[in-house]
């Protein structure tokens, strides 16, 4: 596993084994036009599917609300009680104990999207997150024994464009690039015990709402038809440029995603996925989190920037239940579970994620 | 349970969203389907072909109908080297006005007798449930997203017509004439 995840983080060379890989195993087109279909054999013809045959130009809309459950400690891949975490009066204030322990945190995100076909091969789509996190936490601090922050704004807004480039009857390959932009606020305050009691502080790295960095985004997919199962695979990377106004940058991250898709009914398809990504941790730090004076300036373990990223492994199901025969109208339920977490510094753990997707195409 | 109640809440409103808007929106399926039937009618022939008669073979379908939009994408792409003619039909009657093949809706099946239009000549293209055992030639059915089709070959026989043994072999189901 540590093996595969350092070839990951090479993520160009990955992406280039994905390419290679892809065009040596494709063939044709899976997104036909009416006129497309005309030109068809009749052995062709049979191997289409409905929910492939497309407008010559054609919008969609999307929502989605995303949940991320996120809670209790890890440190690489070794599991940490809260006590371990939590420095208390009396224990040896180290660089691996915090006076401050958040313990579970929420994220919740409704994205709205909205895309375009601009040609067959190619489509644009922009969506704006609106991004709502709660974390609680425990400490020794008088009145801040057991307290929530929370924050919620509209992220960080991306643009991607998407292309496909191989077609074949039983398979298609695409890939996409964009851009994410920092409309998300990296300024998000509240009451922690840092200041005292009814002051407001710059919250920690994971209460912001964006990154604060033009970032930069890029997949690249294959599926191929097998029957009534579909195979696919998708690498995807997120690449962050500069420093932000608070002087750090989130850590890039590099992932690829195997799937497997039930075809053998009309409406209703399952599915499984296993992902791999692993994230860089952040680089730079945010001065104001710091407590000043002090021998460990970090009162909680993420307000230290090297307590980001790592490496997961997840297990994922999916279905997708179309709305009407022809599926421009579908509803697509993803969760997930990691099954392997190695990640740097000490650091709450994923536990679980879970989506829902209202897909309509116009 | 928040989380559940979410989605709950959620599903409510998809089902909502989904009574508007699907009835505005196009069917793929019946361009498939349209796209199958032409390319099926290609391969379909005349068993005893009357000297004098139009090379061409006659394919009515309803006016006015998506399937009838579809088949007319079809003849425009192929038009210049394909001998079918389409000919779209105002009422049911006219699919008796001698049709060598037939695309039928369930409505147009109300109202018609499958066994006499094959008497007629015309071999029947449908999708409706039970559409071979009803005496139709050529059924369309719908086999996960992907479009099928099975064969009544006491249909075609009856309509005196043959249909390409290459078409035969990619049939789902065969069915013996009696």
């Amino acid at each position: 596993m540590d093996a595969f995840f350092r070839m990951l983080r090479g993520g160009a060379a990955c992406f280039a084994s994905l390419l290679i890989w892809v065009a040596f195993s494709v063939g044709v087109s899976a997104q036909v036009t009416p006129n497309e279909l005309s030109r068809l054999s009749i052995e062709e013809l049979l191997g289409v599917e409905i929910e492939d045959i497309q407008d010559e130009k054609r919008w969609f809309l999307s929502y989605e609300f995303r949940y991320l459950d996120i809670g209790r400690y890890q440190s690489g891949t070794d599991k940490l009680t809260f006590d371990e975490v939590q420095f208390l009066p009396g224990e040896t204030r180290t660089n691996s104990n915090y006076p401050i322990v958040p313990t579970f945190i929420e994220q919740k995100v409704h994205a709205f999207s909205l895309g375009r076909e601009i040609t067959d091969e190619m489509s644009i789509s922009v969506t704006v997150p609106y991004v709502m996190q709660q974390t609680k936490h425990i400490s020794f601090i008088a009145g801040f024994e057991e307290f929530e922050i929370e924050s919620s704004d509209v992220g960080d807004i991306s643009l991607l464009g998407q292309y496909r480039f191989l077609r074949a009857a039983s398979s298609h390959a695409s890939f996409g690039l964009g851009i994410s932009f920092p409309v998300g606020s990296i300024k998000e305050i509240g009451d922690t015990p840092r200041g005292g009691a009814g002051t407001l502080e710059q919250l920690p790295y994971t209460m912001q709402i964006g990154s604060g960095t033009y970032d930069f985004i890029a997949n690249l997919a294959y599926e191929k038809d097998t029957g009534q199962w579909a195979l696919g695979i998708k690498g995807s990377a997120t690449l962050r440029t500069g420093k932000n106004d608070s002087n750090y940058r989130l850590g890039n991250n590099y992932g690829i995603e195997l799937t497997t898709r039930f075809k053998g009914w009309s409406l209703i398809r399952p599915g499984l996925n296993v992902s791999l990504r692993t994230t860089e941790a952040i680089h730079g730090r945010d001065e104001s989190l710091l407590i000043p004076g002090v021998a460990f300036p970090f009162g909680a373990s993420i307000t230290d920037p090297a307590n980001f990223g790592g490496e997961k492994a997840k297990l994922g199901g999916n279905i997708r239940v179309c709305l009407q025969d022809a599926c421009t109208i579908n509803l697509n339920v993803r969760a997930a579970f990691p099954f392997y977490q190695n990640l740097n510094g000490i650091q709450p753990r994923e536990r679980f994620s879970v989506s829902t997707a209202l897909n309509y195409s116009f | 349970m928040k989380l559940l109640r979410q989605h709950i809440i959620f599903l409510v409103l998809v089902a909502a969203f989904s009574g508007v808007a699907s009835g505005r929106a196009a069917d793929p399926k019946v361009t498939l389907e349209a796209a199958i039937s032409y390319n099926l009618a290609r391969f379909v022939s005349r068993l005893s072909p009357v000297p004098g008669e139009p090379r061409a073979l006659l394919f009515c379908v309803r006016e006015k109908t998506l399937i009838a939009d579809g088949l007319r994408v079809m003849q425009a792409a192929r038009q210049n080297n394909h001998p079918l003619l389409l000919r779209e039909i105002s009422t049911p009657k006219g699919f008796y006005s001698g049709c060598d093949l037939a695309f039928l809706s369930a409505t147009d099946q109300k109202e018609l007798s499958l066994e006499k239009l094959a008497i007629t000549g015309t071999l029947t293209i449908g999708n409706t449930d039970g559409f071979l055992d009803a005496g139709g030639g050529i059924h369309l059915l719908q086999v996960g997203q992907k479009i099928s089709f099975s064969v009544n070959m006491g249909a075609l026989k009856t309509a005196k017509k043959a249909l390409s043994s290459r078409v035969l072999k990619l049939a789902k189901e065969v069915r013996a004439a009696l």
